[in-house]
């Protein structure tokens, strides 16, 4: 016991280099409050992170996989992809990746290698994020444990699984750039907008799709029966029968916080992914502003049902 | 029933169990009917307990009631479920017969849950309240995940 004072003393430098490493990488136990600047990029890039839904696809967890390490298969109606391996692992991860290499795929949907991503990384989301966002999502990302494990082929049904197409594909439908807020809106609804067209990435599950994989514009957050893993997605528009216009602004910040919606049942599957892993760990005022910005979106009549 | 029918409807339910086929003591429809029944009830209850944490309903003095409520309702849930009916009209999953053991235990940690809250919501204690709601629901989840069929499998859709 003696002893102890004289060790701490010596190592004080490295354990409390130690402890605050530690302290950055633990998530907020309850983060009510988003990040200021007085956090670090780290801690601010956790919290734009969780805005993102968590990333689940790159994390297998149904087979305990290991936080960020790829492997999962996610089904599409064009075959299945695997989420690939993004912690720092300098060999099967994005170690040797630089910032700009990172920026670059998340707003261009472009590889370091300068192959092209497919669609279903929605680089067509992120796109939108801003600088300041992306450069705290990666310094964040650096602080994930590194796993080696290598990424796992895509398995698509030709001819989508050609990358030489997806150039077609993105000069048709990729429309890259920045976030652009409405003056006519509020400064909450521009939040609400921002996390949600550009982090949230709702529109890429709950916007229905084209034969050739793209979101179909005129039904915008209107539902869709080939979710991600063959998961229905619900319209989430405000629309009072076959959308969630009976919703309040306060049932809609609720589920997105608990996953507990207004008539007592429970979020599934991919968004139920989502709220654990994002959304039950962001500020209410996050929460309120994706709520208030839900009730701006145009309600759109679509009844996501099989064809019978 | 009738005397004179009970020996021969004894021998054709004992028939149709040696071939295989599931006999329902109930109609099923009936069964589906009651245990839909059962389930938007509890939702009523877990959905007013939301709508109080959300200011949505004044009366805060409600809560002990619905959990109450909440926790006496999931007594049945074992009993409502316990008769097979066939895959035809419902969400319920062959599986909850297949894996009855499994069933039983994910409607004993409900109870547990479920009886917490029954006891916290008395308090007043919104946060408390709330804290023990997301381990309620996080128990219905559970069960939903393995023994309700998703939406895009489900007979409404």
């Amino acid at each position: 016991m003696v002893l102890l004072p004289h060790v701490l003393r010596r190592h004080a430098g490295a354990l409390l280099i130690h402890l605050s490493l530690v302290i950055a990488a633990v998530p907020l136990a309850h983060a009510a409050e988003r990040p200021g600047p007085a956090e670090t990029a780290a801690q601010r890039g956790e919290y734009v992170f969780r805005l993102a839904g968590g990333c689940g696809c790159h994390t297998d967890y149904k087979n305990k996989g290991a936080l960020l390490a790829g492997g999962r298969a996610i089904k599409t109606p064009f075959g299945t992809v695997f989420g690939t391996n993004i912690t720092p692992d300098p060999e099967t991860g994005l170690g040797r990746w630089s910032e700009e290499d990172f920026i670059r795929a998340m707003t261009q949907g472009v590889r370091k290698d300068g192959e092209d991503l497919f669609p279903v990384f929605p680089y067509s989301s992120f796109t939108r994020m801003s600088e300041g966002d992306l450069k705290d999502m990666w310094a964040y990302l650096k602080t994930v444990p590194p796993v080696r494990r290598e990424n796992r082929p895509h398995e698509l049904l030709p001819p989508f699984g050609m990358r030489a197409g997806l150039r077609l594909w993105k000069s048709m439908y990729f429309m890259p750039g920045p976030f652009h807020p409405d003056s006519a809106q509020s400064e909450q609804v521009n939040r609400g907008a921002y996390i949600v067209q550009a982090l949230g990435h709702c529109a890429e599950c709950h916007t229905p799709r084209n034969w050739m994989g793209a979101p179909k514009p005129e039904l915008a957050y209107a539902g869709s029966l080939d979710g991600p893993e063959g998961q229905l997605a619900p319209n989430i528009t405000p629309d009072a029968d076959t959308g969630i216009g009976k919703w309040s602004v306060k049932d809609i910040a609720y589920f997105m916080r608990t996953g507990s919606k207004p008539d007592g049942d429970d979020a599934e599957g991919l968004m139920s992914e989502m709220i654990e892993h994002g959304y039950s760990r962001i500020a209410e005022a996050d929460l309120a502003a994706i709520a208030a910005y839900g009730k701006t979106l145009a309600p759109m009549v679509h009844k996501v049902a099989k064809k019978k | 029933m009738k005397v004179e029918l009970f020996l021969p409807m004894t021998a054709m339910l004992a028939a149709l169990s040696i071939l295989g086929v599931s006999v329902a003591r109930a109609d099923d429809a009936a069964a589906i009917g009651y245990r839909q029944k059962l389930m938007q009830a509890n939702g009523f209850h877990a959905a007013s307990l939301g709508a109080i944490l959300k200011g949505e309903w004044p009366y805060k003095e409600d809560a002990a009631a619905h959990a109450r409520s909440l926790a006496t309702n999931v007594m049945l849930i074992a009993h409502a479920f316990k008769m097979q009916t066939a895959d035809v009209k419902t969400d319920a999953k062959p599986e909850i017969w297949k894996e009855w053991a499994k069933f039983e235990d994910k409607v004993k940690a409900l109870e547990t849950e479920t009886a917490k809250l029954a006891e916290v919501a008395g308090s007043g204690d919104l946060k408390a309240i709330g804290g023990q709601m997301q381990k309620v629901g996080g128990a219905c989840k559970s069960c939903h995940e393995d023994f309700r069929k998703p939406k895009e499998q489900s007979y409404k859709n």
